[in-house]
This record gives C-alpha cells, sequence and structure tokens, in this order.
C-alpha cells in the first residue's frame, strides 16, 4: 500500500508519515498541488491513497481533487482531506468533488489511522 | 466599536484544543500583562471578514520546539521545523476559531499564515483598536495569544 502525501507543513507530513510507518504502508510526499500532481502523474498506477490538505501555495488541495476526478487515468485513486476547514459547506464541497474521506485538524495519530484505514478499506465521511 | 473580550477566549480555547489533540498536552490559561512584547517566534494570519482581524499566536523558540517535539515525536529540531509549526498552530486555531465564530459578526476566512523571528519584537496598533492579550501554559513553557480587531 502506498500513501501520497501532500501538505505544506512538514510537521504534518511527518506525523502523516509516521502514521503510514505504523501501518505498514509505504509514503510519498508533495508540498504544495503543483508537486502533487506531478507525483500522481509519475506513480499513478502504485498510489492506494492520497491524504491532501486544502490551503496550500501554488495550487489548493481543492483543486488538486478536482483535477484527479476529472481524469479518468485517476479518478479511481480515493482522496482523504486533512485541513483545517472544517465548517459543513467545506465537507460538503469536498464530498462533491469526489473526497471518500474528510479529516479535520487538528487531529489525533488513533483519529488519522483510523480514518486511513477506512479509505483503504472503502469507508465513507 | 470595540471587539468583545469574549473572542479572546474563543480564540484562547481553540489554541487549547489545538495543542491538546496535536501534542496530547494539557495546556492550561494564565493571566499575563497586556501589550506584553512579543516573544522569538510569532505565527500571524489576518482573519478576513466583515470585521478584519490578525491573530499572533507566540512563544519562545525553546516553547515552539517543544511544542513540534511534543506533535511528531522528533528529537532533532531544525529552524524550518519551528518556523512550519508556529505556521501550522496558528493556522489550526484560525481553523478551529472560525468554526466556533460561523454565522456570527466576527465570521472570518482563513488566509496565509506568516511567520516571523526576532528577540524583543512589540507591537503597535492604531488608537481604539481593540488588542487582546492571553497565554497558555504547560509545564513552565508559554504560548501566548495576542488578538488585533
Amino acid at each position: 500500500m502506498k500513501l501520497l502525501i501532500v501538505d505544506d507543513s512538514s510537521a504534518i507530513r511527518k506525523i502523516i508519515k509516521a502514521a503510514a510507518d505504523v501501518l505498514h504502508m509505504e509514503s510519498i510526499e508533495a508540498c504544495d498541488g503543483v508537486e502533487a500532481l506531478e507525483k500522481v502523474t509519475e506513480s499513478y498506477e502504485s498510489i492506494d491513497l492520497v491524504l491532501l490538505d486544502w490551503n496550500m501555495p501554488e495550487m489548493s488541495g481543492y483543486d488538486v481533487l478536482v483535477a484527479l476526478k476529472a481524469d479518468e487515468k485517476y479518478r479511481h485513486i480515493p482522496v482523504m482531506m486533512v485541513t483545517t476547514e472544517g465548517q459543513k459547506t467545506s465537507i460538503v464541497a469536498a464530498v462533491k468533488a469526489g473526497a471518500g474521506n474528510y479529516l479535520t485538524k487538528p487531529f489525533s495519530v488513533e483519529e488519522l489511522e483510523s480514518k486511513i484505514l477506512e479509505c483503504i478499506g472503502g469507508g465513507s465521511v | 466599536m470595540s471587539a468583545p473580550p469574549e473572542l479572546c477566549g474563543i480564540f484562547s480555547d481553540a489554541l487549547a484544543e489545538v495543542l491538546a489533540v496535536s501534542t496530547g498536552a494539557q495546556y492550561h490559561p494564565v493571566s499575563v500583562r497586556p501589550g506584553e512584547t512579543l516573544c522569538a517566534v510569532a505565527g500571524m494570519m489576518t482573519l478576513a471578514g466583515q470585521k478584519h482581524g490578525l491573530l499572533l499566536i507566540h512563544a519562545s523558540e525553546a516553547a515552539m520546539r517543544e511544542v513540534y517535539t511534543l506533535m511528531t515525536g522528533a528529537d532533532d529540531v531544525t529552524d524550518a521545523d519551528i518556523t512550519d509549526t508556529a505556521c501550522e498552530i496558528v493556522n489550526m486555531t484560525a481553523g478551529s476559531a472560525k468554526l466556533r465564530l460561523g454565522g456570527s459578526d466576527y465570521a472570518f476566512s482563513l488566509t496565509t499564515p506568516l511567520v516571523i523571528k526576532g528577540d524583543g519584537m512589540s507591537l503597535f496598533a492604531k488608537q481604539r483598536v481593540s488588542v487582546f492579550d492571553a497565554a497558555l501554559e504547560c509545564a513552565g513553557s508559554l504560548i501566548h495569544i495576542k488578538l488585533v480587531y
């Protein structure tokens, strides 16, 4: 199993990577939306889940989500938004755009691990 | 019109929640002198809404390093990690406060956070601007909030 962790915060990427390690999952990282799309283009056949921050420089996580779901090659990859944007309108917008799950920051490691397992197992918001 | 002092409590509660969830440590409110000098690292964010505000969360480098270590479990902390932590803490605190203030006169959107570093910095506001100060403490480690409306 391989996760793509997309967040402009190195601390958040480190926390998510540590959770992936505990779950025996491989992970790759991107620090903005543009880099995220590059990583997906390079490795889409092996990525099992994208964890996507919303507010990032260059390209927002929401725009990345829309781009992924608009492309036949990538739309099968599950996406979980991991973001400070916790209001209902943002959650609804992300789910409508194709996000399979949503985790609001701050989160505990236990919540994160549980949500990742839900996504891999096909759970939803 | 002055901003209500309760606002500071809302942001302070949001910060306490962010620190508790992301570090696992309990930070408790402590009293501070109004207008206290900013600490060495300050994460700041403009609160863009009908009533614009500015949120600063500031601490000593040691206190911000402690937060990073508690968040990530890493002992090896770089200057970039400290800056990133200040950014993320102000971002998460604003996000949490945004939920609490949704639908009120003080509802706001998140904007890009910024970090300033340097010892002995002061913040000067125009007259009749509301400035609130609060602080949280855990095992001698202090994290300050300054809210300007």
